[in-house]
């Protein structure tokens, strides 16, 4: 049976509607190590990059593409969803605009961080088993942003990190929240994660100003400089 | 044996406390090992490496005394800084991408037209914007054809390149310069023109790794 390929966080309503039907999913914002198809400008977010040609990769296996195209994600989702139905693959447009807050015990806990944000993804469309955890109280660091397309930057964070921005507001159930999004602990040390070329970059450059954080970007895979940058400010701040 | 293995050059202290300069591509070739290292090419050369900008940030807390504080270290291919309050880190950054403001393009340029630091004629507010190396180089070589003296255009490079140095390190009042450029009299004139800058020299990373 083929697959529901997807990206971002679709409606709950959406995921369950297949799930039923007997799909199972693959989530196309990750790197599979996919061929760069030369289709999009270099300029180019990664994790736009991961959905246009994994889709390309996976196109035998998948049955259509549940594309997330409103505030829950980016303008950038919509053209791939645009582009993605040009090249000939069934897309259904769609919206997570739910702004019914669940908690938040995942973000919060005393997981390691590449646990938190994977788990967090995985949930989206798997009932994926949380191991046991602590509550954190006082978070040493906190972790803001999207899932990074090179998850080897999250392993230099303590597991006390607390996760904020969208990763966040995809526990809380509200992708599309400003609110929840830019929601930080001003008492603690954050540093502020986009990819390079992605819009957010405007939110983490405003809210690493205005709360005294680390503002990074990376492209595809952590630099020296990045690593660098982020131990110095765990170590040193 | 600690070090700062640079692209060009590795700052050494050796067991006794001596200070040492050598060509990186000697140790290299040589493959010396460290107790400790930082610095481009030290991984492989050392049983505990530090990254740079903690190295520089622990170097400069020994050297510099002030509360606040911002140090700038410009390397061959990089250029890195962090400033403190109250002695914690509160901003940093590192920029390895652009030649714009590293020592690199500037010793290359030095060679060639062999011309010496003190011989380049500095002038307030005379510089080129120098957005990107390769386009400074350019202006550079546009200005001699049209017999611009070799000194005063790299002069006005070099102001271009210490504006970029001002700007990345966020405008502070006060700057303690790292790395070879600390031996660049020009550099430091140019410098001094936009903020007051104190050289620490060469051995600040190495002297983090103690």
């Amino acid at each position: 049976m083929k697959k529901i390929g997807f990206y971002g966080y679709p409606p709950d309503e959406l995921i369950l509607y297949y799930k039923k039907q007997g799909f199972s999913f693959i989530d196309l914002d990750l790197d599979y190590g996919a061929p760069d198809g030369g289709i999009l400008p270099k300029t180019t977010c990664a994790i736009i990059k991961n959905i246009v040609y994994n889709a390309v990769f996976y196109e035998k296996d998948i049955e259509l593409i549940l594309a997330t195209t409103g505030e829950d994600k980016c303008d950038n989702g919509r053209f791939a969803a645009y582009t993605l139905r040009q090249m000939g693959f069934n897309v259904v447009f769609c919206a997570n605009t739910n702004l019914v807050q669940r908690p938040t015990p995942i973000c919060d806990s005393n997981l390691p961080l590449v646990t938190k944000i994977d788990l967090i993804m995985k949930r989206i469309v798997e009932d994926t088993p949380v191991p046991p955890y602590q509550r954190v109280e006082k978070p040493t660091v906190g972790f803001w942003g999207v899932p990074p397309n090179d998850f080897s930057i999250l392993e230099l964070f303590p597991d006390d990190t607390a996760v904020y921005g969208w990763v966040r507001a995809v526990e809380a159930g509200v992708p599309s929240s400003l609110e929840m999004e830019t929601f930080v602990n001003p008492d603690v040390k954050t540093v502020f994660f986009v990819q390079s070329f992605c819009s957010k970059g405007i939110l983490a450059k405003v809210l690493a100003e205005k709360y005294n954080g680390l503002s990074i970007d990376l492209e595809k895979t952590a630099t020296n400089s990045i690593i660098s940058k982020i131990q110095a400010f765990l170590r040193l701040r | 044996m600690i070090g700062d293995i640079g692209t060009t050059w590795a700052k050494i202290i050796d067991e006794n406390g001596d200070f040492h300069i050598l060509q990186t591509r000697q140790i290299l070739k040589e493959k010396w090992q460290f107790r400790r290292a930082t610095g481009h090419l030290a991984k492989s050369l050392c049983g505990d490496y530090v990254n740079e900008l903690e190295a520089l940030g622990l170097g400069a807390l020994k050297k510099v005394s002030d509360n606040d504080f911002t140090v700038i270290d410009i390397g061959s291919r990089d250029t890195k800084f962090l400033s403190f309050k109250d002695r914690k880190v509160d901003k940093l950054d590192w920029n390895q991408s652009c030649g714009a403001s590293t020592g690199f393009t500037l010793e290359l340029l030095m060679n060639y037209y062999e011309i010496k630091s003190e011989e380049i004629k500095i002038t307030s507010g005379d510089f080129y914007p120098v957005t990107c190396a390769v386009f400074g180089i350019e202006k550079i070589f546009d200005s001699i054809i049209h017999d611009e003296k070799v000194e005063t255009a790299l002069g006005r490079f070099l102001m271009g390149i210490a504006s970029n140095v001002y700007d990345f390190a966020l405008k502070p009042k006060k700057i303690y310069l790292s790395g070879g450029l600390c031996d660049n009299e020009a550099f430091l004139r140019a410098m001094n023109l936009l903020t007051e800058t104190l050289p620490l020299g060469r051995f600040v990373l190495v002297e983090g790794l103690k």
